[in-house]
């Protein structure tokens, strides 16, 4: 059974009569029952749903031909949702056994966007509990497993929408991305991974973590899919007022990237840095100009990151008092706990001005430096994380380990921009290497844009995982 | 120090005396490391809502619409009565009831039962 590596070559797969949209479907299940148990990447799967989306789009195809993608611009195209997303009628944990036996009344803006164009939805995935975790092992449903190498994480938040895209178990997914959680597992399971501008995209039924960082965003095989579900899901909804619309800037035949030396210190791993020097060479022999600037307050993000985003998860997690749904707050796990106390601890009294208001004035100085920089330049290229995958339970039992890999990630979410993380090699361990395109904001076109002539050239793309 | 048991309080959640020693040595790390914001001169930074805050001078439309139906909204309902929620008791002593009548009327309906 042949798979598509991405939406274009489906369309001509379907149109060719090579395949059917049931088929493909099929194709997909039996990969999932053959090796997910292998890596935990579906908490619940929607089989019958899926089948019936499945041979509605063979019947509109045979019947409207090619004319149909005017009408279902993505149609049959298989997404699975990270089990943050609301989806009528299917069960949403958050990977939380707070919400164990929740089941959505109504679809997130996302998913009812996705769905009028013609998407299939696969099935709901794993993901560290509330979206807080860089390893996927925080799930209280198991961690999921990279699929590059079972002893190693895939990266978190959104672990197992990460890995069932680089399983072939669908051919995109949704994440979210608050510190790094859709970036992070994208760089360590070698798939390309959005975080768009903040207020591109309605976050409506998604669950929330920390709202002034929480992005909705996606994991695909290629940036042109990727930026076909951005332009799919993006602007005002009328359920989030943070949503703004904004026409995309023009794309340029030459661009400028920035590198900062803040990126490129001593706490970066070697196989990270020379991928990163190689990419830039690359990009440069290939009529990029590369400049370099300055990131000074890069890193004091992480303390910024970890003072306002426990802040604003305290205040979100109090609703889960078990009386509309779910159960009680008993059933918290540590690390939303340890979150909880932290984010009421830096909003208490007597702490507020020294933590929380401090972290917001440090937040506008960073916003300021970045908007200085991304007048000079396009775009910046930095590492997603400072080392390749880490191994499972490595940093489990220590938290303060586990936040500081997303030391790289959490800047973008500080200052709204948009970040596109570009899976680009393998390290000697046959692990994902990658980079991250930091954008202005609303320019998500240039940064696909950009990934899109890097993805043409470059020579040692990470390929596809081999679950044997 | 932090006092989480005291924390934990104010959050509505319950800590063993193990988590409570564990989460009290894990936040002094943690704390150490966004201590390091006292090295960022803020002076002169002057806290209005945040740059990227793009919801100022936005509102929406007054439109009514359908609202989902009252039996999926409470479907996932630990206990109802009729199309209510129902909760334990909070406030105990009648005084300090809320004045509002219609409140009243359900809690006391209730509490009849």
């Amino acid at each position: 059974m042949k798979l598509p590596i991405n939406y274009q070559q489906q369309k001509k797969l379907i149109s060719e009569k090579k395949t059917t949209h049931v088929e493909i479907l099929d194709g997909y299940l039996e990969r999932i029952e053959k090796y997910d148990k292998k890596v935990n990447s579906f908490l619940t799967l929607m089989k019958e749903s899926s089948y019936k989306q499945a041979r509605l789009c063979d019947k509109l195809f045979s019947e409207l031909g090619e004319d149909v993608y005017k009408k279902y611009p993505l149609l049959g195209f298989v997404v699975s949702l990270k089990d943050l997303y609301a989806a009528e009628s299917v069960r949403t944990t958050a990977s939380s056994k707070v919400l164990d036996d929740y089941t959505s009344p109504y679809d997130s803006t996302a998913v009812s966007r996705l769905r009028a164009d013609g998407c299939i939805f696969i099935g709901k995935t794993n993901c560290d509990a509330w979206a807080h975790g860089s390893s996927g092992e925080n799930s209280d449903y198991g961690p999921t497993k990279n699929p590059w190498n079972f002893d190693f994480v895939p990266g978190g938040s959104s672990s197992g929408s990460a890995v069932s895209v680089t399983c072939d178990f669908c051919l995109a997914s949704t994440g979210t991305d608050t510190g790094g959680s859709i970036r992070l597992p994208a760089n360590f399971c070698g798939v390309v991974g959005l975080k768009p501008t903040w207020g591109a995209i309605s976050r409506y039924g998604v669950v929330a973590m920390a709202s002034s960082l929480d992005c909705v965003g996606f994991f695909a095989n290629s940036s042109e899919d990727a930026r076909s579900l951005f332009n799919a899901t993006k602007g005002i909804d009328g359920f989030d007022a943070t949503v703004t619309n904004v026409t995309p800037a023009k794309l340029k035949n030459d661009y400028t990237i920035g590198i900062a030396k803040e990126y490129l210190n001593d706490g970066v791993n070697p196989q990270v840095k020379n991928e990163l020097k190689r990419v830039i060479s690359t990009l440069e022999n290939n009529g990029f100009t590369i400049k370099d600037v300055s990131l000074p307050l890069t890193e004091h993000a992480i303390s910024v990151y970890y003072i306002i985003q426990p802040a604003e998860v305290s205040s979100n997690l109090a609703r889960y008092d078990g009386v509309r749904y779910g159960h009680d707050r008993s059933y918290f796990a540590p690390e939303a706990k340890r979150r909880i106390i932290l984010g009421t601890h830096v909003l208490s009294e007597g702490y507020y001005d020294a933590f929380y208001i401090k972290a917001m004035k440090v937040r506008e100085k960073i916003i300021e430096e970045f908007d200085r920089v991304l007048n000079e330049v396009d775009a910046i290229i930095a590492p997603v994380s400072p080392t390749p995958p880490f191994k499972l339970g490595e940093k489990a039992q220590d938290p303060l380990q586990m936040y500081l890999a997303d030391i790289y990630t959490v800047a973008a979410n500080i200052a709204g921009i948009p970040a596109l993380a570009i899976p680009s090699n393998i390290t000697t361990q046959n692990l994902p290497l990658g980079f991250q395109l930091l954008g202005k904001r609303f320019n998500e076109e240039v940064l696909f844009d950009i990934a899109n002539k890097f993805e043409s050239v470059n020579t040692k793309h990470p390929g596809k995982a081999q679950l044997l | 120090m932090v006092n989480i048991k005291y924390l934990a309080g104010l959050a509505n959640l319950a800590v063993s005396e193990q988590e409570a020693k564990t989460f009290g040595k894990q936040l002094k790390d943690i704390i150490a490391l966004i201590s390091k914001l006292n090295e960022v001169d803020t002076k002169d930074v002057e806290l209005h809502r945040s740059r990227i805050d793009l919801t100022s001078d936005k509102y929406l439309e007054d439109v009514c619409s359908t609202s989902l139906p009252t039996r999926s909204v409470l479907y996932n309902a630990a206990s109802k009565h009729n199309d209510y929620f129902s909760v334990d008791l909070i406030l105990e002593n009648k005084q300090l009831m809320p004045k509002s009548p219609e409140f009243s009327r359900s809690l006391n309906k209730k509490i009849s039962k």
